[in-house]
């Protein structure tokens, strides 16, 4: 035990405990939660925010931020699907779908990753050479971004290639109830190959030292300018993965998707323990973070309010009176309001911890 | 002074402590009335923390100190300045990007009936507390416009303003050119004439014993000697700062005999090396073997050079050559691949204090020391020995680096350059902050790196420290090389002279 303690920091385990809290208190109270379904639930549901997650991360552990992955993901959606419904390709309304060609398919899908990829290097570069904070230049490339959707698309909604419908909704029978969502599986494989840089190359250990002490990295040789640069890069190609993703699971491509992305994203890795302040961290941390919240999500959505009031034990004027109540019968709204004060809970909880590190 | 003038300022037994170490020990002051005490002493004598206690910055120090007879105690800078002390630290504490009406009027700001600040009636108020002191500039311009002998000058007003009977002068001449610092000095007599009584702190004698009335010798934390200039004179000043050599301690060298002038071909030359505002036309070479001692007080442009070299600063002009081929001022990573690695002062500015002793020890040179695919188990195996050879204790490559003491931190900064080449090493002020034994261990690691070849540039405002290690030792003065010593006997108090300029 002492040795546990030795090498392992409250702060540490903290996401993990609350993970186990957060499952346990669905499971006792929320019918329907232990299910396979859930599971497949909140793997679909997670995967888009794991795949985004995954590159703030490096963001993040440089103490730089990228405001502009919600939109940069929901621009790269948008050029798809408007490349998509070129002549060239499916046509007005995708009514070729089923004779394009493969060559097309991976035109429509690559074009979005390499505008991504460019505005990432450009965030980066402007970041660095002007010496403003990510979060403004960030801010303002997501100004961007989603003017520039809103231009091409003309606010209108447009259909995305089948492959990618597929990869969004599709999934994979193992067994009983359980089926492996297929993004799920893309996303393990950005989280994997995302952990595999961070911790086995010298990028990923330049991310780590240029965001511990960005001085001493530079005084050590590191250029931590494309460090960072780097960084702002892959966060925006995630992101526009994570927007495609998305849009294959909705099916279609319109304007309103993607609107919570950033925060949700920037909140799953706060909440597995990596740093705002850059150093500390990591992609296993950035996983708990995001099933986390997604389980929080999705157990508060199947959470029936009306039907644990009547099984609790409590005296039976009291749950009448409570069924009527406007919080139990318009509890959809609370919702939102619930995850903020979990997630607030659990926020402020870490944090303390992590300030009393050695 | 006679004895029965009253006394404004007087301070009885003020001792201070960090962890243990006494910085000051039982320590007597007294300042009366319209005068200008000098205070001076060698690096760590005391003399800057006894001020800190008058401007309340070091809350918990232990002793009395009265003013106009009641006494007082000073336990934060806003209750020092209340009482009318008023510091100007000598890296100036205005704020740059504010206009001087608000910095002289900080914190202070002159209202209107509705609340918000009056500025015209700021303005004027700057004005005339500048007027008050013959200077005439414009007080609605950002303060950090002006030079610095202005700011000095905005400072001082700033003290004025604010009601200060008693001015703390913490090395104001230092970055003051001969002309500049006479205009502080007419300043500072009109002043006095005013009764305002100032404490000036200096490591240039000669301003001392032209502006003061009376001075006070620190030494080692102690109070030496107070006595008016009147009956004082350089070399009797200059060797109570230093100490009787009988009684000095006997780690400290005092003297050294330099060796004569290799006559190995010189690999490093640096020709004109300037950098405005810092150090101006530096030229010198190097040859293998040697340790270049560059001796300056603070603020004399030596420990600017070798962080211009390292190519992490600014970039200067002027040529570097290693070995006839010339060295990028503007890129450490190219400057590391040529060999010519930093070891800064600051340690929080050369370690990653969250990231692991491994990691830090590991981070120059990754690829050659880690290849392509970094391992854990490859990283510790590598740490192990070469935390042996630095004798890093403990020496668990795992631990987090903020976790070392001050010393051994400055092993696991200075190792990671063993795992590359090494062939200029820059140096400032390594042991800073570290008690003799550590301080011994890192001095052995540089020799060490000496003795195999590397030009070591070691840049101190210690004497004893380049007493005991240079081979030649060049003495900065307000930005420029004014003396370079070598195949001679050397004594502290003849760099102590020299860096006066």
């Amino acid at each position: 035990m002492k040795l546990l303690t030795e090498r392992f920091h409250a702060a540490d385990i903290a996401p993990l405990v609350t993970l186990a809290l957060v499952l346990f208190l669905f499971a006792v109270f929320v019918d329907g939660f232990l299910t396979m379904g859930t599971l497949s639930l909140i793997l679909q549901q997670g995967a888009v925010l794991a795949i985004v997650a995954a590159g703030l991360t490096f963001v993040l552990l440089t103490a730089e931020i990228d405001l502009s992955v919600g939109m940069v993901a929901l621009l790269a959606a948008c050029v798809c699907g408007v490349l998509w419904e070129q002549d060239w390709a499916a046509g007005a309304k995708a009514v070729r779908a089923k004779e394009v060609g493969s060559l097309t398919t991976i035109i429509v899908l690559g074009v979005p990753f390499l505008l991504a990829l460019g505005l990432g290097l450009l965030s980066g570069m402007l970041t660095v050479s002007s010496g403003l904070p990510s979060f403004i230049i960030t801010l303002a490339m997501m100004n961007i971004a989603i003017g520039l959707a809103r231009f091409l698309t003309l606010s209108e909604k447009f259909a995305v290639p089948p492959l990618l419908a597929t990869l969004g909704n599709g999934s994979w029978p193992l067994f009983g109830g359980f089926r492996l969502p297929y993004s799920a599986m893309v996303a393990a494989g950005v989280l994997g190959l995302s952990h595999l840089v961070l911790e086995h190359t010298r990028f990923g250990r330049y991310v780590f030292m240029t965001g511990g002490n960005r001085e001493a990295a530079h005084l050590s040789g590191v250029r931590t300018n494309r460090v960072i640069v780097g960084c702002l890069a892959i966060s925006a190609m995630t992101a526009a993965l994570g927007g495609l993703v998305n849009a294959g699971r909705l099916n279609s491509v319109s304007l309103d998707q993607n609107a919570d992305l950033l925060l949700d994203a920037v909140a799953c890795v706060v909440l597995g323990g990596t740093s705002l302040f850059g150093g500390e961290g990591g992609i296993g941390r950035t996983l708990i973070g995001v099933l986390t919240f997604t389980s929080l999500k999705v157990g508060l959505n199947l959470m029936n309010v009306q039907q644990l009031i009547r099984q609790s034990p409590l005296p039976q004027s009291w749950k009448e009176s409570w069924l009527d109540a406007t919080w139990v019968t318009q509890f959809d709204l609370l919702r939102p309001f619930l995850l903020g004060v979990v997630l607030l809970l659990a926020l402020v909880i870490h944090g303390r911890l992590a300030s009393k590190r050695p | 002074m006679s004895n029965d003038s009253p006394l404004l300022l007087s301070a009885r037994r003020i001792t201070v402590r960090y962890g243990g170490v006494a910085a000051l020990s039982e320590v007597d002051f007294e300042l009366a009335p319209g005068e200008i005490h000098g205070l001076v002493g060698c690096n760590g004598a005391g003399k800057s923390t006894l001020m800190k206690v008058l401007a309340g910055a070091v809350p918990h120090y232990e002793g009395d100190i009265s003013l106009d007879g009641t006494p007082i105690r000073l336990d934060s800078p806003h209750g020092a300045l209340s009482r009318g002390i008023a510091m100007v630290y000598q890296e100036l504490s205005g704020v740059g990007s504010l206009s001087v009406a608000e910095n002289i009027c900080l914190g202070r700001q002159p209202r209107t009936r509705l609340g918000t600040v009056d500025w015209r009636r700021m303005a004027r108020e700057a004005r005339a507390s500048l007027a008050e002191l013959n200077v005439d500039i414009d007080v609605t311009k950002r303060l950090d416009r002006y030079p610095l002998v202005t700011r000095q000058l905005v400072e001082i007003a700033r003290g004025l303003h604010s009601g200060a009977r008693i001015l703390i002068l913490d090395e104001p001449t230092s970055a003051l050119s001969p002309p500049e610092a006479g205009r502080l000095f007419d300043l500072m007599r009109q002043l006095r004439r005013r009764g305002v009584s100032m404490i000036f702190i200096s490591h240039f004698l000669e301003d001392v014993l032209a502006i003061c009335d009376r001075v006070s010798v620190f030494r080692d934390g102690r109070h030496v000697a107070t006595r008016a200039v009147s009956v004082f004179d350089r070399s009797t000043m200059l060797r109570q700062m230093i100490g009787d050599e009988r009684d000095a301690s006997g780690a400290d060298v005092l003297e050294a005999t330099l060796p004569p002038r290799t006559s190995d071909p010189p690999r490093l030359r640096i020709d004109g090396l300037s950098q405005p505002g810092l150090f101006e036309s530096i030229s010198l070479t190097a040859a293998s073997g040697e340790c270049l001692g560059l001796f300056g007080f603070v603020g004399a442009g030596h420990q600017d050079f070798v962080w211009s070299l390292s190519g992490a600063a600014r970039p200067a002009t002027g040529t570097v050559t290693l070995d006839g081929t010339p060295v990028s001022l503007t890129n450490v990573r190219d400057a590391v691949r040529r060999g010519i690695v930093f070891v800064a002062a600051d340690r929080a500015r050369t370690l990653v204090r969250g990231a692991s002793i491994s990691r830090n020890l590991t981070l120059a040179h990754l690829r050659s020391v880690l290849g392509a695919w970094l391992r854990r188990r490859r990283e510790v195996a590598v740490s192990k020995p070469m935390l042996e050879t630095i004798g890093c204790r403990p020496p668990n490559p795992s631990l987090r680096a903020g976790s070392l003491s001050g010393g051994n931190q400055q092993k696991v900064v200075f190792g990671k350059w063993l795992f590359g080449p090494i062939d200029v090493l820059l140096l400032e002020e390594p042991t800073r902050g570290m008690d003799v034994h550590a301080k011994s261990e890192i001095m052995a690691l540089i020799a060490k790196q000496r003795e195999s070849g590397a030009i070591v540039l070691l840049a101190s405002t210690e004497p004893e420290l380049l007493l005991a290690h240079a081979t030649r030792i060049v003495v900065f003065s307000r930005g420029r090389i004014v003396s370079e010593l070598q195949g001679q006997t050397v004594t502290k108090s003849d760099l102590m002279r020299l860096a006066e300029g």
